[in-house]
């Protein structure tokens, strides 16, 4: 395309009159019909291109548009209006979710009439989906309620996928249709008995819904009086088959969208069976979120939450009450949530403390034998609140909540005890204690001295390598190489002994501590140099003993390899001083670790003092 | 010609052929026929690796470029807009690869075996658009090679207009404009098919 064209497009593209358009096409394009054609036709297409395009929409617009360009397995499903889906006449499209999607559609025998088809999508095994409902058919045909939508019919597309056919209803699921209605709270309470005397209906004919949850119970308006409709019975049960792992697990997700409404013994794996009381939980979540606006388990919170966890809060976590929950709802939250309940969540918070809270909180005890025993029994508690009548549900007991809190805390609880348990224990043998704390004391000096022997020992072995000497190798001169830090110690009581002006003859002062001991650092390099601004000190220490001929202060020393055997190393260390009179003194080092190098001053090795000499790398 | 072809078949396993791209109308930011290979298998051991060290739900496709471009910055790709030309043409292959297999999966190929890792590398567009997309893009890139090379870096690599422009060395506002024509283009191409 040229340049051109894009320009006049983008042009005429921001004239939103539609005379002034053609006008400006019309005198662009003069004479060239060719582009003017070319120029319509991509402002025609332009809307439909950007939604086409747009990812914000979530694709849903752009599956409109190209509704025919799509194949037939496309996102969209593949029904399409006007399609037969066996007896049924798809008219339109009437809710799309996570499940499939709901069509109204019309039929024409054996009576005419307009139903709604629900749509499994993919992903499930088809025969066995309608053998199930199958077998649920005869009980289903057994319902006979005014707020129940009878299932009609059930079977599969041709394209493979399981689709129910059920009596058509408009509404809208509860939760909403209370919101939008603002209805108050006696207004919400007797529409829940209504939908709880219609699931009670369906408990007597031995059916069980499994999936109570707002989307499944709409309300229309009958007059100025709210009518609730509880649709889906039989299809959860078609769909679901037995909960009892995982890959079920990821397809009733698929299904259903939100284990918010789950009861306990429905994601467990205990092996339960699900019974009516597990419909009783689904109500009790239905009748706190009519209460608090939402329900107790935040249903995005559970679904990120992964499976384990998912099992784990709704089988153990106890939600607060609605009340609580009302009370502590955050100043952002309360906006919205006087949108949905038309009062102050705090106000309503008060109203509900008491007797509504311990309704709830019994339809959803997470042990279903002290949940309500019918839907009735919940009904009729609803009803004696509203008539002012104490009602059956009661605060939990003191025990009971003991009870509870020790389920809850066993292992707190566990470590508590054994800790009491050992503080009692401790106190009695106190006694006993302090007796064992003197033998242990007498183990340490025990030890300690036998440490003294072994490091003579070494010292010994040190000596006794002396003799044998190797050449020396350039491995060992780089292994010394680097800074060290040079311990050495005197056997203190030999110097007294050996040297009789000891105290006075400041050979003493050369020493840091009470001890005849005595650190410096030193850096050997790789030619053999010696530096270090203590070095001196070392050299001096060995001078005292046999004095150089001019006591001036030694600046430097050169160390140099001269044998090596083993880990032992002959070293000769000179130095030197100010008047260049050089003295040599020879060392045997012993390599204890690559950190640690024991120096022997091998002249001295028979004399009477020894010091013992340690070199540690520094690092 | 001929180094095309001989990279084609040089180990090169995309699922379908590709068609040449168009004539050479944007020297020095076309992609460059010999580093597809390459790029493609780096991209997808990327997202492998990605995937296992991270465990990410999905992983962003033009993230995978951009962070593709930081690790190999310099190394055999030589300038940004040659690699991003690459690679937004690599990424384009690997996307469209992976939307045909979930089509085929979709399709009741169950047994066949599928690339867990690659098919979580989330798409700009829709499966069925992308392949929709895909094929008009080369019909695209014949009539204005300049408005497909846009797309396919909008799209595959994840640039922004600006940066576009400055590899194109135009300013952002031409390649916002020719993206507002291409979009009706496309959908005018992918409806003729």
């Amino acid at each position: 395309m040229s340049d051109k064209t894009d320009e006049l497009f983008l042009q005429a593209r921001e004239i939103t009159d539609p005379q002034e358009r053609a006008d400006f096409l019309a005198q662009t394009c003069q004479d060239d019909p060719d582009l003017l054609a070319r120029l319509e036709q991509l402002l025609k297409d332009e809307a439909q291109a950007r939604l086409f395009f747009d990812e914000t929409d979530d694709g849903e617009a752009g599956k409109t548009v190209l509704a025919d360009t799509l194949p037939d397995d496309s996102a969209a499903g593949g029904e399409r209006e006007g399609q037969w889906i066996g007896r049924y006449r798809l008219l339109q499209c009437i809710g799309e979710g996570g499940f499939g999607s709901v069509w109204m559609a019309e039929q024409n025998e054996p009576v005419l009439r307009r139903v709604a088809v629900k749509i499994i999508k993919q992903g499930m095994d088809t025969r066995e989906v309608v053998a199930r409902f199958e077998a649920e058919r005869q009980a289903l045909s057994m319902m006979d309620h005014p707020n129940i939508a009878k299932v009609l019919d059930a079977g599969a597309t041709n394209t493979g996928r399981p689709y129910f056919v059920m009596e058509l209803v408009k509404g809208k699921p509860v939760n909403r249709f209370c919101e939008e209605w603002k209805l108050d709270m006696e207004q919400r309470l007797l529409l829940f008995g209504e939908i709880c005397a219609a699931i009670n209906h369906a408990h007597q004919k031995g059916i069980i819904h499994r999936d109570i949850k707002p989307s499944n119970v709409l309300v229309t308006l009958h007059g100025d009086r709210p009518v609730p409709m509880v649709i889906d019975f039989g299809i959860a049960k078609a769909t679901m088959g037995k909960l009892t792992n995982r890959t079920l697990f990821t397809r009733y997700d698929q299904f259903i969208g939100t284990p918010a409404y789950m009861s306990p013994e429905q994601v467990g794996m205990s092996g339960l069976d699900v019974d009516t009381r597990s419909d009783i939980y689904s109500l009790g979540v239905m009748l706190y979120e009519l209460l608090a606006g939402s329900p107790p388990f935040d249903p995005k919170t559970l679904l990120s939450a992964g499976w384990e966890e998912m099992i784990r809060i709704i089988r153990e976590v106890d939600p607060p009450s609605p009340s609580s929950r009302l009370s502590t709802t955050a100043d952002d939250e309360s906006e919205k949530i006087v949108a949905r309940l038309g009062a102050n969540p705090k106000k309503l918070g008060r109203l509900i403390q008491g007797e509504l809270d311990w309704i709830v909180m019994k339809a959803l005890e997470k042990d279903r034998s002290r949940r309500y025993e019918s839907a009735n029994a919940l009904a009729d508690d609803i009803h004696r609140y509203l008539a002012s009548e104490p009602v059956m549900a009661a605060p939990p007991s003191v025990s009971y909540q003991f009870q509870k809190f020790f389920r809850r805390h066993r292992l707190t609880l566990g470590v508590a005890v054994m800790i009491a348990v050992t503080l009692a224990v401790a106190t009695a043998v106190s006694t006993r204690a302090a007796i064992r704390a003197t033998r242990a004391e007498r183990e340490v000096t025990r030890l300690l001295d036998e440490a003294k022997v072994r490091e003579v020992e070494l010292t010994n072995a040190v000596a006794l390598l002396k003799e044998s000497t190797e050449e020396l190798s350039s491995h060992m001169r780089r292994l010394l190489v680097g800074r060290w830090e040079i311990h050495l110690k005197f056997d203190e009581e030999s110097l007294k002994k050996n040297l009789k002006n000891y105290e006075s003859s400041g050979f003493k002062s050369l020493f840091t501590g009470p001890t005849a001991e005595v650190s410096s650092q030193v850096e050997l390099k790789e030619d053999g140099a010696a530096t270090g601004e203590t070095f001196p000190s070392l050299v001096q220490i060995t001078r005292f003993l046999t004095p150089l001929p001019d006591k001036e202060q030694i600046r430097e020393g050169r160390w140099d390899l001269v044998k090596q055997q083993g880990k032992r190393t002959t070293v000769n260390i000179s130095s030197r001083n100010q008047n260049g009179f050089r003295s040599v003194d020879e060392f045997t080092l012993t390599v204890i670790d690559s950190g640690t190098l024991l120096m022997e001053n091998t002249a001295w090795a028979d004399g009477p003092i020894k010091p013992i000499i340690t070199f540690r790398r520094m690092r | 010609m001929e180094d095309r072809n001989v990279v084609k078949g040089d180990g090169f396993n995309v699922e379908s052929g590709f068609e040449d791209s168009g004539p050479d109308s944007q020297p020095g930011v076309d992609a460059d026929q010999e580093l597809l290979p390459a790029l493609y298998q780096e991209l997808r051991q990327m997202a492998v690796a990605k995937m296992a060290r991270e465990r990410p739900q999905t992983l962003q496709a033009t993230a995978l470029v951009h962070e593709a471009w930081m690790k190999l910055d310099g190394q055999r790709f030589g300038n940004r807009a040659h690699f991003f030309a690459a690679a937004s043409e690599a990424m384009r292959r690997i996307l469209v690869d992976q939307a045909r297999r979930r089509k085929r999966l979709k399709r009741g190929g169950e047994f066949e075996r599928s690339d867990y890792v690659e098919s979580r590398i989330s798409s700009p567009l829709k499966d069925d658009r992308l392949l929709l997309v895909h094929e008009a893009l080369d019909e695209l890139e014949r009539q204005d090679a300049r408005k497909a090379q846009i797309v396919k870096l909008r799209y595959f690599a994840g640039l922004e207009n600006a940066e576009i422009g400055a590899m194109l060395g135009v300013n952002e506002k031409t390649v916002r404009r020719h993206w507002e024509v291409a979009k009706v283009m496309l959908f005018q191409l992918i409806r003729k098919s």
